[in-house]
């Protein structure tokens, strides 16, 4: 009896995990599916992205010496202060 | 999906050596550059020692000189387009160049096949960096383009004297004379297309191939385009360039097997 309750209650464990795995894989479906727009529209958003990413990056200008900064460095902020 | 890795990794490694160097690049000269790999970053420990050792090591550095490549013109290669626009750049001496970045809000680009990458900045070399058996052209300028990802296209056009050229005016009279120097609110307008060879911008002819950038730390990745046409500036204009910095060019590197391809 006890070896039964147990079995039942491991049963229901795993079928709540499969359903909660079903669910999670519905949700990044449904987002990759909403992240892949027309060829047009994808690469709109991607320059606009850049934009974006040159405008966070930019910081005032400095010599090679100097250059410390707290911002997350990139190969834009690099090249907007050296030859590169 | 094995190009997408490599390039994945190489992203990676250009990521490390791009923040290694902007966190405490160490002062570099052009008249030291065959021990560049060697300079050290005292405030570091191996391997970040030596923040410009692909200087020494790397396989696909550049400059190169194009008379020593094997030339391969049957590959389909992407078209290669420029989409700049006027902007209100900033004039800057960087130390080592004279370069323009940019304004932040800047849309130009290199368009290459399908995907667009935003220009950042332009900068001069006197003479050129890429020669042709061993001969230099009197000055070079590279139109440096980045994405996203930290991937970089160079677009190189060679310089040669002759008639003057009225937007390299424009860079020579709003650059600071001082060096780390910017000028940032002139106001002045200029059009990077305005520096290109008068050919189809729509579809530019072009050599290809795969390097590095010709300054410390060299980070490979980069991609070349370096166009078939030439641009002119006027001798006295070669001399005013001069006059900011000159002998700011890298020697030629070995290809290592490396073939340069053409749209020609």
């Amino acid at each position: 009896m006890f070896a039964k309750l147990f079995l039942v209650t491991l049963l229901c464990s795993s079928m709540s995990s499969y359903a909660e795995s079903v669910d999670q894989l519905k949700s990044s479906t449904d987002s990759i599916q909403q992240s892949q727009p027309s060829v047009a529209a994808k690469q709109d958003s991607r320059l606009k992205s850049i934009l974006s990413d040159k405008q966070k990056n930019s910081t005032p200008m400095q010599q090679d010496s100097d250059l410390n900064t707290n911002q997350k460095p990139s190969m834009i902020d690099y090249c907007r202060k050296n030859t590169c | 999906m094995r190009s997408k890795i490599l390039s994945n990794i190489s992203a990676v490694f250009f990521s490390f050596y791009a923040i290694n160097a902007v966190s405490s690049p160490p002062h570099w000269h052009y008249d030291e550059q065959s021990t560049w790999w060697a300079i050290e970053d005292t405030s570091q420990s191996i391997p970040l020692l030596y923040p410009y050792a692909e200087c020494g090591v790397g396989k696909r550095q550049s400059p190169v000189d194009l008379a020593a490549a094997k030339f391969n013109d049957n590959k389909p290669l992407n078209r290669l387009a420029v989409l700049y626009d006027t902007d209100t750049p900033t004039f800057y001496n960087n130390g080592h160049s004279i370069q323009v970045n940019t304004s932040l809000d800047y849309s130009g680009g290199l368009r290459i096949g399908e995907e667009s990458i935003p220009l950042i900045q332009l900068h001069f070399h006197e003479p050129s960096e890429h020669v042709i058996n061993g001969q230099h052209f009197p000055a070079e300028l590279h139109f440096v383009h980045i994405n996203e990802d930290g991937r970089i296209a160079v677009l190189a056009v060679a310089i040669e004297t002759g008639n003057e050229n009225p937007a390299f005016q424009v860079i020579l009279d709003n650059t600071p004379v001082q060096e780390g120097e910017q000028n940032a609110n002139s106001g002045i307008q200029l059009n990077p297309a305005a520096l290109l060879p008068p050919q189809d911008h729509d579809n530019l002819e072009y050599f290809t191939l795969a390097g590095s950038l010709t300054t410390p730390p060299c980070s490979e990745g980069v991609q070349w385009y370096l166009l078939s046409e030439v641009i002119t500036i006027s001798t006295a204009q070669l001399e005013q360039l001069k006059n900011f910095y000159t002998n700011n060019a890298r020697v030629a590197q070995d290809l290592n097997g490396r073939a340069i391809l053409s749209n020609k």
